[in-house]
């Protein structure tokens, strides 16, 4: 990931929201779903229009007051999740 | 006494999946159809009005849905409602006698994403020649099996489901022959004839009896060592076999099966996470469960029927009925084990769904059979 790259979702992508635990990313392309907490659904949420790992990072900085050190590592994990999984697409 | 946790499934905010018999019309008149008593009695919805109701499932983010019918290949719309299906984000399969299928049929999955989305199409076959298919699905082998034969050449998701009767017990290993190794499909699955709708008005002659289901269930089991993850069933006689078989390790162990909620209704956990709608547009619980209809798809809010519908929370509450507490069930042995068998047959069969199942019951089942376990069976 180069911190430049844009991520967008996937129009096809159906949100499902469950209980307290989360929602769900359903690819009805490939059947896979994604189970996302609230931190993934924050994600998800800034992928409606493109974003840069650089932007989401930020955009956790005003969002929250407290921001754990490893962050950056998570995020990327998830992003290159909802990548590989055809959820968001990277441009 | 061991004793189950009796917590129900949780409750999905929306159903996964959803069965929709889209038609009530069929070309063919199978024997045992369990949907022949609405199929006479309710009318098809429009294309426009199909469309309607599809965006509302998809809006209720329901990731599958399952076409049935009737035949669904009769309505010359099928496409068009396919391509609403993925327009909203949403998988399917599709349940078919076989017989309709043509080259223009595949032709047409081809386009868009309708076979990127499709999860499979499943074809009715119950015998391995025309003389014993025919018995149950009249005047029909031969059309079905090339529609099967024109799908498994094309490479689409196709499964085959036999559905035993007394019609085909005995063809049972020709069967599981013609299909794995002629046709050289993957696997088949299997379930039974419901004694229920038209199935209920020749029962004598279809319905399977506790002495059927064990001569069919040793059958299928010997195919399943043959054919090993060739052979599955979720319902029928290989499930029940297996059903009993983990009722008698229970006993005998201590150690409770985690496939269901052993010693209450606890069959089945579909109303956790799936619908029915019929043909007019009527929401179930189950398609086995037509006569409690929770409202209509084009009126009615799903989700709000989802939750709060009283048909659908009858079924539900199944759970909390422990079986030591029927009367029925007073004595049996088996009633921390048991899962009062299949509502949707109970129902057709008692008018009541707050009943354990007749033709499910392990106890009868050794009773008839003359044999006190099936160790050894």
């Amino acid at each position: 990931m180069s911190g430049k790259e844009a991520y967008l979702r996937n129009p096809d992508i159906a949100l499902r929201d469950e209980d307290e635990s989360g929602c769900l990313l359903f690819n009805p392309d490939t059947g896979e779903v994604l189970v996302v907490n609230d931190t993934g659904r924050f994600i998800w949420d800034l992928c409606e229009k493109a974003v840069t790992m650089t932007e989401i990072l930020m955009s956790f900085g005003e969002a929250y007051e407290s921001i754990p050190e490893n962050l950056s590592e998570d995020v990327e994990q998830f992003v290159s999740a909802m990548t590989k999984g055809g959820f968001i697409a990277s441009k | 006494m061991p004793q189950s946790d009796l917590t129900a499934p949780k409750l999905e905010n929306a159903p996964e999946s959803v069965d929709i018999s889209i038609t009530g019309s069929c070309n063919l008149s199978c024997r045992y159809c369990f949907y022949a008593d609405p199929m006479a009695s309710l009318t098809d919805l429009s294309t426009e009005d199909w469309k309607k109701c599809i965006r509302k499932i998809g809006e209720a983010r329901v990731m599958r849905v399952t076409l049935t019918g009737g035949e669904p290949f009769t309505r010359p719309d099928i496409f068009e409602l396919v391509d609403e299906i993925v327009d909203n984000r949403m998988r399917y399969s599709i349940l078919t006698n076989g017989t309709l299928v043509t080259a223009d049929t595949i032709s047409a999955f081809r386009r868009g994403k309708r076979l990127l989305r499709l999860d499979s199409i499943q074809v009715s076959i119950d015998g391995s020649c025309a003389e014993v298919h025919n018995r149950s699905r009249p005047d029909s082998f031969e059309r079905a099996v090339s529609g099967l034969r024109l799908l498994l050449e094309n490479r689409l998701p196709v499964t085959v489901r036999a559905t035993i009767s007394r019609h085909n017990i005995a063809d049972l290993e020709a069967l599981a022959s013609f299909l794995l190794c002629d046709l050289g499909l993957p696997s088949m699955t299997n379930n039974e004839a419901s004694p229920i709708g038209a199935g209920c008005t020749c029962r004598d002659e279809m319905a399977l009896d506790h002495i059927d289901i064990l001569n069919a269930g040793i059958r299928l089991e010997n195919l399943q060592k043959q054919y090993p993850g060739r052979i599955t069933a979720q319902a029928g006689p290989l499930a029940r076999m297996r059903m009993y078989r983990e009722m008698e390790s229970a006993r005998q162990s201590g150690r409770l099966t985690n496939r269901w909620r052993m010693g209450c209704l606890s069959s089945c956990g579909g109303v956790f996470n799936r619908l029915g709608i019929l043909h007019d547009g009527s929401i179930v619980p189950c398609s086995m469960l037509h006569d409690l209809v929770m409202g209509n798809i084009l009126t009615d809010d799903l989700l709000d029927l989802w939750k709060n519908s009283t048909a659908i929370r009858n079924v539900r509450d199944r759970y909390g009925i422990l079986l030591r507490d029927i009367a029925e069930c007073s004595g049996c042995a088996w009633t921390d084990f048991c899962n009062g068998g299949c509502p949707g047959v109970t129902q057709q069969m008692r008018k009541t769904i707050l009943a354990p199942g007749v033709n499910g019951c392990f106890r009868s089942f050794l009773k008839a059979n003359g044999i006190e376990s099936l160790n050894g069976s």
